[in-house]
């Protein structure tokens, strides 16, 4: 194998998200040199996984069929949408085993900078979903960013006319979180939207 | 290894020994960026690669070790008492320092520009909120000045303008009320240097007409609308709290049209104070305070208004080539002439 070649790698490697160059020369060269086998195993799986996998017509989310495992469970609660960034947010969320709706994925958020624009985020994807389902609520689960606001400022402009409620996560100080260590913004907002205790 | 006494030290020399380096390396530790607005760069020694600064400061009723290193990258790592801190802005919470020097006089005399730096690191360190309602200010202008620039469709417009609007108002109400708090002190403090001569007013000043009685919500909704064309034209936003200013008045005039020399250098001076005044004030702690030369320029009787104003209040740290007036302020005195020049090293 070629200097370049295992450059190469790294190069790679490095562009994935967490990956600085330090990581990515030490997989690079775990890759090539001790466990090939471990290796490969992982070329094979990156490969058929993207193969296999295409954005879900109806919500964006990758899936191997025709409709992703949410969109086509008769038993999920059709009245109820999710509406998240990324597809890594609907595995947070289904963890929680507390909603048991839709999802919708964004794929980002409102960013000029960026070049995002609505059509960039889905919305008319968005907006067909929603006036085909029976929904009571949406629920804009966004980073509470300039960005993430933004786009909740966006979504209800939208649909405010439309007869369900839109609702975002209240924001907060986390679990297991320290008050001391709260940003003051993040302890503004938690005193803000406090709830009573019972 | 360099002890600073409680009431603190007069540090003398002749010019270019390394005066100001000292009470920049102290600065730095309660900012993490230079008082002279140098690069990183600039700070390391010539002929070194990476600098290294540390120093035991005392917080929050206790003491605390605050140590910096800049590597050859440039890259720097700060931690406080060996824990490193992800963000500047975890400095601003714990060890205050106010530095004043003759460049000072920009913020009376310079561009807005000058007067939103000092404003709103004084607020900063006042409190700790502002920084982070600063930032998402900052972030949402940059946003929307790039939405100016390109085609939009008026939803998306309306979504900018409302996270802009909502996030101007707790930036500019933290500048009113710091304000509040900072005008009667200002203004006595004024007084006192100037011999209870003169009346120094200061006004915060909006950007956009604001009627009286009107909200700045309100007025700011309504310049979205009559500011669209020239904002699209220009491609920037024409108004928020990145364009306002501060407006200073002495005996009900426009400092910056008809004080002189000696006045502009006093008020730049008061400002210090009451900076370090509005810190004491919402800590409960002194900052501490450096004058890196600042008498020099004012008459006999400012010079000894001022020091009299100084005594006890905080940890002052005085530069200045020659001792002169300052014998009488009895500081421990440290002359840097004496010593073989170190760099940064504290
Ligand atoms: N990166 C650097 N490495 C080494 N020396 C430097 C560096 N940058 C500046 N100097 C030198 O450090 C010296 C000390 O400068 P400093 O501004 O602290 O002097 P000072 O005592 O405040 O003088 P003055 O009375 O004129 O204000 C200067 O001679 C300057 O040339
Ligand atoms: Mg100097
Ligand atoms: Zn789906």
């Amino acid at each position: 194998m070629s200097y370049k070649q295992l450059e190469n790698l790294q190069q790679a490697l490095k562009k994935l998200p967490g990956i600085g160059s330090k990581t990515a020369r030490r997989l690079a060269y775990y890759m090539v040199s001790r466990n090939t086998g471990h290796a490969m195993m992982l070329a094979d799986a990156i490969t058929s996984a993207i193969e296999a996998n295409n954005p879900c017509p109806e919500c964006n989310l990758l899936t191997e069929g025709e409709l992703c495992e949410f969109c086509a469970d008769p038993e999920r609660n059709q009245s109820l949408l999710c509406v998240v960034q990324d597809a890594q947010d609907v595995m947070l969320i289904e963890n929680t085993h507390e909603f048991k709706g839709r999802y919708f994925v964004l794929g980002g958020l409102l960013s000029p900078l960026h070049g995002i624009g609505p059509e960039e985020i889905h919305f008319p994807q968005l907006k067909k979903l929603v006036e085909e389902l029976p929904l009571t609520e949406i629920i804009l689960a966004l980073n509470p960013s300039a960005e993430g606001d933004t786009t909740i400022h966006y979504i209800v402009e939208k649909f405010e006319t439309m007869p369900f409620k839109i609702t975002r996560l209240a924001t907060g100080i986390p679990f297991g979180g320290d008050i001391e260590y709260t940003t003051p913004v993040t302890l503004t907002n938690a005193l803000f939207r406090r709830y009573e205790a019972d | 290894m360099l002890e600073f006494p409680a009431p603190g030290l007069f540090i003398t020399g002749a010019n270019g020994c390394g005066k100001t380096n000292l009470l920049e390396a102290v600065a730095y530790l309660s900012s993490g960026k230079s008082i002279r607005l140098k690069p990183d760069s600039e700070l390391v020694r010539f002929g070194q690669e990476f600098f290294r600064l540390s120093g035991e400061v005392e917080y929050s009723g206790s003491r605390h070790t605050i140590e910096v290193a800049c590597d050859t990258n440039h890259i720097k790592t700060i931690s406080i008492d060996s824990v490193q801190i992800d963000r500047l802005s975890e400095l601003y919470r714990g060890f205050k320092t106010v530095y004043s020097a003759p460049g000072d006089v920009e913020i009376v005399t310079g561009s807005p520009g000058e007067r939103r730096r000092f404003f709103d690191l004084a607020i900063a360190q006042h409190d700790v909120t502002y920084l982070d309602y600063l930032r998402r200010y900052r972030q949402v202008l940059k946003q929307r000045n790039q939405l100016l620039k390109e085609r939009f469709n008026r939803a998306e417009k309306e979504a900018w303008d409302n996270s802009f609007v909502e996030a101007t108002l707790p930036v500019i109400e933290k500048r009113l009320s710091y304000l509040d708090e900072f005008r009667p002190v200002l203004r006595e403090y004024y007084r006192d240097i100037s011999g209870e001569k003169e009346e120094l007013q200061v006004e915060y000043k909006f950007e956009i007409p604001t009627s009286s009685g009107e909200k700045f919500q309100e007025s700011y909704l309504k310049a979205i609308t009559t500011s669209e064309d020239r904002e699209r034209e220009q491609c920037r936003t024409l108004f928020g709290p990145h364009l306002a200013d501060w407006d200073f008045l002495l005996d009900g005039k426009r400092v910056r049209s008809f004080a002189s020399q000696g006045q502009n250098r006093s008020i730049a001076i008061a400002l210090r104070l009451v900076q370090a005044e509005m810190v004491k004030r919402s800590t409960g702690e002194s900052p501490v305070l450096m004058l890196d030369d600042v008498l020099a320029e004012l008459d006999a009787s400012r010079r000894s208004n001022i020091l009299n104003m100084l005594h006890g209040q905080h940890q002052v740290l005085i530069a200045a080539p020659d001792i002169g007036d300052y014998r009488d302020f009895n500081l421990p005195v440290l002359n840097l002439t004496d010593k073989p020049e170190r760099g940064s090293v504290l």
